[in-house]
């Protein structure tokens, strides 16, 4: 037996033997304490909305998220003042009497290359599908520095993009369980009748998106 | 190039053993990694994943069985992670609610903490698992006239273009086909034959140590004959934010669905020629994707290829022409053209001058991209079981978003030795992509489209006449431009990418059992679409010495003057080898996150801040 292996092979007995002892570090927990003012109520109080339970993934229903925003930046001031606030809820559509029948929920971020490149193209979907029952909500959730998006942000994008669909803020990024803030953009395609999830796709997906909402804006 | 997985080149560590009568070898080796992973620096407000990835620590053992009884070989390769710590969803909600900063738009308190305590849950539900399960497993049998593989094998077909399933070392990637495969050879004169069968499922690693999370199936996508290959693999697990709602596609751990893949190969030979027709066809079961290529139910792809290895002494050449055929059983997503890939090489040597040319020319031509779910398993979106070549330096990792799927180019690349000592290269690579600046899957050719990208390098090489120091320096540049004018905060341009670089490698021989090494890349970069908005530098720098046979201890120090990332990383590395096969090693400090490709195949690696210590055994 060579030197070396009069190490290796003892070495690797005492390895061996230590295996169950690393397991046992793992034992253990900790329950964090949670400050009273987390626990309250709280959330957009619309009054209209379908009842949970709400999920993230396809055939879910989305529940409701409420925004600071510009519901057609297009045709306000890109100040603090033209802000409004922008529910989920305000396009639930269930006996068909505002006229929409499907939302497009998208994510964008200012550091997010398919996110602008996607976005170059929304303003003339939105031209295409509006009249036929599509709205579009897009969250700005993150500046150039991943740091939360602001206003100015905000108001930077919707010129650049000429964006004329709803364009909201979203800091605290609120769609974070359907997608991480990594993967962006995140693109949702809702059943405005329902509220449940029809599409969930990740990146610029032009060739995916758009044909299925042509199909089915062109159901009864 | 066919291979079996975990073939060790000699087979003499223990004594042979008598079973049944003939002598069997094994060969055993265990690697382990204990690790722990502190605050790696990359938490951004509001942002559960990169609080996520802080605070935990691993075990992950790797046992590898061989056995070799002469014609055939048996082998497994065992794989246990076990998490000794990890993070807590609600900690994780309160950490960010305690540096939540005051925006506007934001939501109340509470609303803010249910929704990072969801997010957190949801993100942890497939991550710092423990799992013991067979990573590999193989029987094989070879004959001059038959080569049989039973369990994982790797295969590759021509340059990989119909199918590449392989071990990549650099990327910490092996993977396989588990099923079966068949070669047969037949010889007539100076003509041979030889044909390849194989049949199996997708069989990836299923833990990534460098994220901890795990791709987990459910028995929705394991029907028939996956079910078998699928035994005691991981599986997916409900959890308090992640109920089991028995389909795959909407069970939020389940992120991965194993394709069954065809495949099969007839080559025929003729001194330096070679003539091979390849096709592989890959079954999903249910999409796990949105994506063009992960929902399409079924992908077909064939080539033919012709290859001269010898031009008279002067060169080789190598020809190949695929299609791709893609199917999607949803009728609202659009039936694409047929995809065509063009690929070709050719070298030619003239004395000291050696040259070599790669030329590429593809339409909606896409890699065999694994139903995995990026959405779930973000760490292994780029599993595929098909490379496409790039025909750029391995190191390239600016082909963005689609590049490679609808392009044409090639590079030129020159290396001339001047002496014994001295050789200097240079390359030139000129690309069009219509994929690069936008989603362009059905390939739509025009100005609108088109990214014209200039990839230029030049170097040098210098060798000590003894061959025991060398260094290798290159500077290059990559100049990408879009033909269509890019809308920006700060006006429009047509700007795409730019990037200098630095590239160097040396080894020096102190004279005795001392080494000097020293390897660094540094860039400066600028990114218009994405990125930091400004052009930025970043690189690293690895001072290395070694005390030979056993020591060896490095020095690494990282930049990076991107704002959304830390400026500086600095870490140290200590070595001991036992023998030629085994060793010990420490790792202690930063390690900076970044994307790292290989000839095309990329994986993103996150930022590391702690310690790890890798034990390698060889018996």
């Amino acid at each position: 037996m060579s030197w070396a292996a009069s190490i290796t092979r003892p070495l690797a007995r005492v390895w061996f033997v230590c295996l169950p002892c690393v397991s046992l570090v793992s034992c253990g927990s900790n329950t964090p304490k949670i400050p009273p003012e987390l626990l309250a109520g709280g959330g957009c109080d619309s009054p209209n909305y379908p009842n949970g339970p709400f999920g993230t993934e396809e055939g879910d229903t989305l529940a409701d998220a409420c925004f600071q925003g510009f519901r057609n930046p297009a045709k306000v001031s890109h100040s603090s003042s033209s802000l409004e606030t922008i529910a989920f809820a305000d396009y639930y559509d269930p006996s068909g009497s505002k006229g929409y029948q499907l939302i497009l929920i998208n994510t964008a971020a200012v550091w997010c290359s398919a996110c602008r490149s996607e976005h170059e193209g929304l303003p003339q979907k939105n031209q295409e599908y509006g009249p036929r029952g599509l709205r579009i909500l897009s969250t700005l959730f993150q500046d150039a520095h991943r740091d939360p998006a602001t206003l100015s942000d905000l108001s930077t994008w919707v010129k650049v993009y000429s964006s004329d669909y709803a364009m909201v803020l979203d800091p605290d990024y609120q769609l974070g369980a359907f997608a991480s803030a990594e993967t962006a953009p995140l693109n949702l395609i809702v059943d405005a009748r329902t509220m449940k999830i029809e599409k969930k796709l990740l990146g610029d997906q032009a060739t995916v998106i758009w044909p299925f909402i042509d199909a089915s804006l062109a159901q009864p | 190039m066919l291979g079996i997985v975990g073939t060790a080149p000699k087979l003499s560590a223990l004594e042979p053993v008598d079973v049944f009568g003939a002598p069997v070898a094994f060969d055993i080796t265990n690697t382990s990694t204990l690790s722990y992973n502190v605050d790696n620096r990359d938490t951004r407000p509001n942002q559960v994943a990169t609080h996520a990835n802080d605070d935990w620590g691993l075990f992950y053992n790797r046992l590898n069985v061989l056995a070799n009884g002469g014609a055939w070989q048996a082998g497994l390769r065992l794989d246990n992670a076990w998490f000794f710590s990890s993070p807590n969803p609600t900690q994780i909600a309160l950490d960010l609610w305690a540096s939540r900063p005051i925006t506007e738009g934001a939501a109340p308190a509470p609303v803010y903490f249910r929704q990072k305590v969801q997010e957190a849950g949801v993100e942890l539900s497939n991550r710092y698992i423990n799992w013991l399960y067979p990573a590999k497993y193989y029987f094989t049998y070879a004959s001059p006239s038959l080569e049989l593989g039973l369990g994982d094998v790797y295969v590759a077909f021509g340059r990989g273009l119909v199918l590449s399933l392989r071990k990549m070392d650099e990327l910490a990637s092996d993977t396989t086909l588990r099923g079966a495969r068949v070669t047969a050879r037949a010889r007539a004169d100076q003509i041979s034959l030889r044909a390849t069968a194989v049949a199996g499922s997708l069989n990836p690693l299923r833990i990534d140590p460098a994220s901890g999370r795990y791709l987990g199936v459910d028995s929705s996508v394991t029907p028939g004959f996956v079910k078998l290959t699928e035994a005691g693999m991981p599986r997916a697990v409900a959890s308090d934010f992640v109920p089991d709602t028995g389909d795959c596609k909407t069970f939020g751990t389940c992120s991965y669905a194993p394709d069954r893949i065809f495949g099969a190969q007839a080559e025929l030979s003729h001194k330096s020629a070679k003539l091979a027709v390849q096709g592989s066809r890959l079954l999903r079961s249910t999409p796990l994707a949105n994506d063009i290529v992960r929902s399409a139910d079924r992908i077909t792809t064939g080539s033919a290829s012709f290859e001269l290895a010898d031009l008279g002494g002067h060169g080789g050449a190598y020809l190949e022409v695929a299609l791709q055929d893609l199917q999607h059983a949803d009728r609202s997503t659009p039936k694409l053209d047929l995809g065509q890939a063009v690929y070709l090489s050719v070298n030619a040597l003239f004395g000291p001058l050696s040259l070599l040319f790669e030329g590429k020319h593809y339409r909606r031509f896409f890699p065999l991209l694994a139903n995995v779910s990026p959405l779930r398993a973000r760490e292994f979106s780029m599993l595929a079981a098909s490379a496409p070549p790039t025909t750029e330096a391995l190191f390239i990792d600016t082909a963005f978003e689609g590049f490679n799927t609808c392009v044409s180019g090639g590079r030129l690349r020159a290396d001339l030795a001047l002496s014994r000592i001295v050789s200097v290269y240079a390359w030139a690579g000129y690309y069009e992509s219509f994929a690069e600046s936008l989603a362009n899957e059905a390939c739509r050719v025009g100005k609108d489209t088109r990214n014209r990208v200039v990839d230029t390098a030049v170097g040098s090489e210098l060798r000590s006449r003894d061959r025991r120091s060398k260094a290798d320096i290159s500077f290059g540049s990559r100049v990408d431009d879009s033909d269509r004018a890019l809308p920006t905060d700060n006006g429009e341009t047509q700007v795409f990418y730019r990037e200098i670089y630095m590239r160097h490698q040396g080894t020096w021989a102190l004279g005795g059992p001392f080494a000097l090494e020293l390897q660094g890349w540094h860039r400066r970069r600028h990114q218009t679409l994405g990125g930091p908005g400004v052009p930025w530098s970043e690189g690293d720098e690895l001072i290395g010495f070694d005390y030979a046979p056993h020591w060896s201890v490095a020095l690494g120090f990282s930049y990076d003057t991107n704002p959304a990332v830390p400026p500086t990383y600095v870490n140290g590395q200590l070595g001991y080898r036992l023998s030629s096969d085994s060793s010990l090693s420490l790792f202690v400090g930063q390690r900076r996150g970044a994307l790292r490709c290989v000839g095309g195949v990329c994986r993103v690696f996150p930022p590391f801040e702690g310690a790890a210590l890798d034990l390698t055994l060889r018996f």
